[in-house]
């Protein structure tokens, strides 16, 4: 039997409209999982969301009016310009931003040349002491708060930037991470290197953190973010009002004996946010790409 | 351009000996090939040269200079990788010229030598691409150009070839082979395929078990193999061995296989009478059909369009037969092989060794 094109072409028509009509049939699965996924979403954004909105209140306005209600005449300048009466914004703002920029580089560097060191060097004792700085990720801050404390205390470095940056320049975290993307690095192009007459500071830094800038930036916004909302250490560790951080800031503006100004707070809280957003919207395609790579063979 | 000499070269991991009692002398521009099967040593051998693994015991020296204690950029050799090595965050040109920068050569003779090597693999067009956007065979060309511009005394090649498909594996064995009569360079190259060893070595250097089997020019090496193992690693279809003890029979001197089928000897082998022997014969030296011999049944006909492979059973013995001729006998048919005894290979049982 011959078949003409026209005829096949009249297939293909068909084929087409009734795959067509099976993409428009509802399908209660889908439905159902993207329900689930919105109401998850709803749920997390809300918060952030009110305490957007919330920054256009007055303090009346909390108790006596719905909960996303917006004012006519938004207080958003006067709740800032109360804010920065309130507390020293810009200073703890830019102790935030030393204290979680340092960190962050700092963990870079040395999470990188442990991770490096511990996927591709042989040496004795490396599964030991791989094995012991995972353990160490098992010991809840809290445990160690007052030893740290003791150690900072001796060595003078309370109430400084020192204080607050040095124990948390290298974390567990960053070296397992950055282990875990340097072992899919082939030996071969290390060695290649080598015989390039390249360095080992060179080989790392020149051609091997190169090819992991996403698995870098994931956990420099990993570090940056849970440094810009560390409150505990913070606390500890400084007395003064010059080495306070944004998150300490916030804490000071909850008012147990009058009442806290909701509002206020809720704006000092939005701008404090603000540079987390930046930083995660400018990052955030290598951080998904990082995430979303790291159970695959690239 | 150097010479590599090895002499009583050792590795042990631990308790294991990988590579033992090596001993090669390479002359200045010689194309040597280290082929033997996986786990023989032929890389861990290499990466020594190549100064990335330690020496147990030996030596090696290039240009008379023992370098054992010479890291591997101190060592002037380039080496390409199986899987290119090339650094995917630089572009072709930078890849090349990764070496030279980190010398500290000026800017002008490193444009110099980037363009002669790309000149001569062909990747003039390709200097600014990345290598994720190149192909397999490009990719390993631009591996090559990057030993290239380094100039290097030796040039080491680990199983190169290994990652391609096999029509750019036949095009790439050319221009390596070409490449080397352009330069000169003293070149090792190490690969599993027997084929590659071939038709790319002036000289083959066969390895089994950390071991030298046999060492020499690559038809040397298919004409007179020193051992059993070498007879049957290089050639394609391996040799047909059998193994027997030799007898005088009515027809003359003859091997009584195993099986009981009888092989004829060329007379002169008189000696041999009584010894348990391996009689070997190369597929492609078998003759069909012509004149008397053994008769054998064919159980199955492989033709790859230059020849035709029989895979015949003579007795229960089973044997394979390269026919240049087309060949429209089936399966289940009797043909004449005639096993000339100017081309036999005569192995002894106990040792392996050429007779």
């Amino acid at each position: 039997m011959t078949i003409t094109a026209s005829e096949n072409q009249a297939t293909a028509v068909r084929r087409n409209a009734k795959s067509r009509r099976r993409k428009l049939k509802p399908d209660p699965q889908g439905i159902l999982i993207h329900a689930l996924l919105i109401f998850a979403s709803a749920i997390i954004v809300s918060p952030l969301l009110w305490m957007v909105v919330t920054t256009m209140k007055e303090q009346q306005d909390i108790f006596t009016k719905p909960l996303w209600y917006i004012p006519p005449q938004p207080r958003l300048f006067e709740n800032i310009q109360h804010v920065f009466n309130k507390i020293d914004f810009i200073r703890y703002f830019l102790n935030s931003l030393i204290v979680s920029t340092s960190i962050t580089v700092l963990d870079l560097f040395f999470s990188s040349m442990c991770g490096f060191a511990l996927a591709k060097y042989r040496f004795p004792g490396r599964d030991i002491v791989f094995g012991s700085i995972i353990a160490t990720m098992m010991i809840p801050f809290i445990v160690i708060l007052v030893p740290q404390y003791i150690l900072v205390r001796d060595l003078g470095w309370l109430d400084s930037y020192a204080g607050l940056i040095i124990p948390a320049a290298i974390s567990s975290f960053g070296i397992f991470m950055m282990r875990q993307a340097f072992l899919g690095t082939p030996d071969e192009l290390l060695e290649a290197a080598r015989i390039d007459g390249a360095s080992e500071w060179r080989i790392l830094f020149q051609i091997v953190l190169p090819m992991h800038v996403p698995s870098l930036i994931s956990l420099a916004i990993l570090r940056f973010l849970g440094e810009w909302d560390s409150l505990l250490w913070p606390l500890v560790v400084t007395n003064g009002e010059n080495m306070r951080t944004m998150s300490l800031g916030l804490a000071l503006l909850q008012d147990d004996r009058y009442g806290t100004d909701i509002p206020m707070l809720m704006t000092a809280a939005t701008l404090a946010l603000f540079p987390i957003v930046v930083v995660y919207a400018f990052l955030q395609r290598y951080f998904i790409k990082s995430v979303a790579g790291s159970g695959l063979k690239q | 351009m150097a010479r590599v000499e090895i002499s009583q070269l050792e590795k042990s991991y631990d308790d294991v000996d990988v590579v033992r009692g090596i001993d090669i002398d390479i002359p200045d521009g010689e194309f040597v090939v280290l082929v033997g099967p996986s786990g023989c040593g032929k890389s861990t051998l290499l990466r020594m040269i190549a100064g990335l693994e330690g020496i147990t015991d030996g030596e090696i020296r290039i240009d008379d200079t023992v370098v054992n204690d010479i890291a591997a950029k101190d060592r002037d050799i380039a080496m390409v990788f199986q899987n290119y090595a090339l650094y995917p965050h630089m572009t072709v040109a930078e890849n090349m010229s990764f070496a030279l920068k980190l010398k500290g050569e000026p800017k002008p003779r490193i444009d110099d030598a980037v363009k002669r090597a790309s000149a001569i693999l062909g990747l003039d067009a390709l200097l600014q691409r990345l290598p994720k956007q190149l192909s397999g065979g490009q990719r390993q060309r631009v591996a090559m150009g990057r030993a290239i511009v380094r100039d290097p005394k030796v040039f080491l090649f680990d199983e190169p070839l290994s990652n391609l498909d096999a029509k750019l594996r036949v095009q790439m064995r050319s221009e390596i082979k070409e490449l080397h009569q352009r330069l000169k360079t003293t070149t090792i190259y190490v690969t599993h395929d027997q084929i590659e060893a071939m038709t790319m070595a002036d000289r083959i250097v066969v390895m089994q078990g950390g071991v030298v089997e046999q060492m020499g020019a690559p038809l040397e090496l298919y004409d007179k193999p020193a051992n059993v193992f070498v007879a049957t690693f290089i050639g394609s279809p391996s040799m047909n061995l059998y193994p027997g003890t030799v007898e005088t029979s009515e027809d003359g001197l003859v091997v009584r296989t195993e099986e009981g089928a009888t092989m004829p000897l060329p007379p002169d082998r008189k000696d041999l009478v009584g010894s348990r022997i391996v009689y070997g014969i190369r597929p492609e030296d078998i003759v069909v059909g012509s004149g008397p011999g053994a008769i054998a049944r064919i159980s199955t006909v492989e033709p790859t369009g230059a020849e035709t492979l029989l895979l015949c059973k003579v007795g229960k013995v089973s044997t394979v037969v390269v026919s240049r001729e087309r060949v429209t006998l089936g399966p289940g048919s009797d043909i004449a092989l005639t096993f000339p005894t100017e081309r036999l290979h005569l192995f002894d049982q106990a040792t392996g060794r050429r007779l």
